[in-house]
């Protein structure tokens, strides 16, 4: 760890800064499906009839009530208000990277006001197929020759590339269609579906 | 969801592990990462050779660092202090069995990201990714990947103390924090009123963006980018500016 101290003096007149291009702000809703996620939209067709940003949670500032959806390599900012409704978390604070956003906003002079931020719910899943983390480390302990049974991941590319399950097999959600055959033959056998939780 | 359209192709031995990914490994259980991923992410992760200093001085993945496995215990006050920095773990074929106690150890010192490299040395050598030989670093290094767009400290620094001409700093701190000190020929314009006020900063002048922690000014950054017409960069560093003095940086 680098520590540097340094000293400054500061005078007491700001340096008028140079004001040059008087530009307004170049909102982008010109092009409403740059404000959704490819993420977003490989399982939601755009719809150009409604105003929404759809993208997964990147920061939060309080101070500045300011929140960034990350939507591919352009993030943007939008203004969250005492009238912004949050749906399915209790706070913004609770928000992490895993969390997808759809955001219902208003586009104003001095940048987007969101009206609704709508956390992506958790997917209910019927009693009876749910695994636990116990009974994966013993299914995963044996692997899925000895074990007979396909472990399957269905999140995008990259996130397969970065960190899996031992054994699994990716066949991101988008593809499910195309990618029949990395599931058993055997329609009885047992099947797995795990993804960055929840969703 | 898969599980949903599985059951309409007839699978009936459907299972979900719903808690997925982030309960697995916060139990302390292996991930496997891909070499594509660990090229990819060179100089900015921590990876581990736990084939040991010999085996490693014959060849090993670039930028590794040789440690024993039997010594990983003790090397603890040497893992970094950001706890969610990538440690990247591998042997010869990173067995993952033989590793499981190696992750569950290093799991439990808070580290989030602990994976092991698939295929271990050997697929690294198949797929011809980037090795060295010889001298091996024994001592753990890490820094994280720069954001699009961050600024280094020092560069920082330097345009604080020399006022270049084509730079511009910009505070994006709220009046409160700014009453305590402004850097000198600094422009103030709190990050929530930024979007409306983009008219009064420059365009043929680089704009430098702060806050306090790095948060704030990411979001200006991108707020400029957005615009369109503006050249920028930002500092993800935490700051303190107390009167006259600047106490900068932690990273």
């Amino acid at each position: 760890m680098k520590k540097t101290r340094f000293y400054l003096s500061i005078g007491l007149g700001l340096a008028a800064a140079v004001l040059l291009g008087v530009s307004g702000p170049a909102l982008a809703a010109e092009n409403g499906k740059a404000l959704w996620g490819p993420n977003c939209l490989s399982c939601h067709n755009y719809d150009p009839s409604t105003q929404l940003i759809m993208g997964d949670f990147q920061s939060y500032s309080r101070q500045a009530n300011l929140l960034t959806v990350k939507i591919g390599p352009k993030p943007q900012v939008i203004k969250v208000t005492d009238q912004t409704k949050l749906e399915n978390a209790t706070s913004y604070r609770d928000l992490t990277g895993d969390n997808a956003l759809k955001i219902a906003f208003e586009e104003k002079p001095d940048g987007f006001h969101a009206r609704t931020v709508t956390v992506k719910p958790k997917l209910k899943v019927p009693e009876n197929q749910l695994v636990s983390t116990k009974e994966m480390e013993k299914l995963v302990a044996l692997g899925p020759e000895k074990g007979k049974f396909t472990l399957l991941d269905s999140r995008p590319a990259y996130r397969f590339q970065e960190e899996r399950i031992p054994g699994a097999v990716n066949q991101p959600l988008p593809n499910f269609d195309k990618l029949t055959n990395l599931l058993p033959a055997d329609k009885g056998q047992m099947v797995i579906f795990y993804c960055q939780g929840f969703t | 969801m898969a599980a949903r359209k599985a059951e309409k192709l007839g699978y009936t031995n459907i299972k979900v592990y719903h808690e997925g990914v982030p309960a697995w490994s916060e139990s302390g259980n292996v991930l496997l990462t891909d070499g594509a991923f660990v090229e990819q992410m060179m100089g900015f992760l921590v990876l581990l050779d736990l084939r040991g200093t010999e085996s490693a001085k014959k060849a090993h993945v670039q930028g590794a660092v040789a440690l024993e496995m039997k010594n990983l215990e003790k090397e603890k006050p040497q893992f970094p202090l950001d706890k969610k920095a990538p440690i990247i773990l591998y042997t010869d074929k990173s067995d993952w069995k033989e590793l499981q106690a190696a992750v569950k150890m290093i799991s439990s010192w808070g580290y989030s990201r602990v994976r092991v490299l698939e295929g271990g040395f050997e697929g690294w050598l198949a797929k011809n990714r980037p090795t060295q030989k010889g001298d091996v670093r024994t001592t753990i290094f890490y820094i994280p990947r720069p954001h699009p767009g961050e600024i280094s400290g020092d560069e920082f620094m330097n345009i604080v103390k020399n006022h270049p001409t084509d730079k511009l700093i910009l505070d994006v701190r709220n009046t409160e924090e700014a009453s305590e000190g402004v850097l000198e020929g600094a422009v103030t314009i709190p990050l929530d009123a930024l979007q409306g006020r983009l008219n009064e900063l420059p365009k043929d002048k680089e704009i430098i963006i702060h806050c306090r922690t790095g948060l704030r000014a990411e979001m200006g950054y991108h707020i400029l980018r957005n615009a369109g017409g503006y050249k920028a960069r930002f500092l993800n560093d935490k700051i303190a500016i107390k009167g006259k003095d600047l106490f900068c940086c932690y990273k």
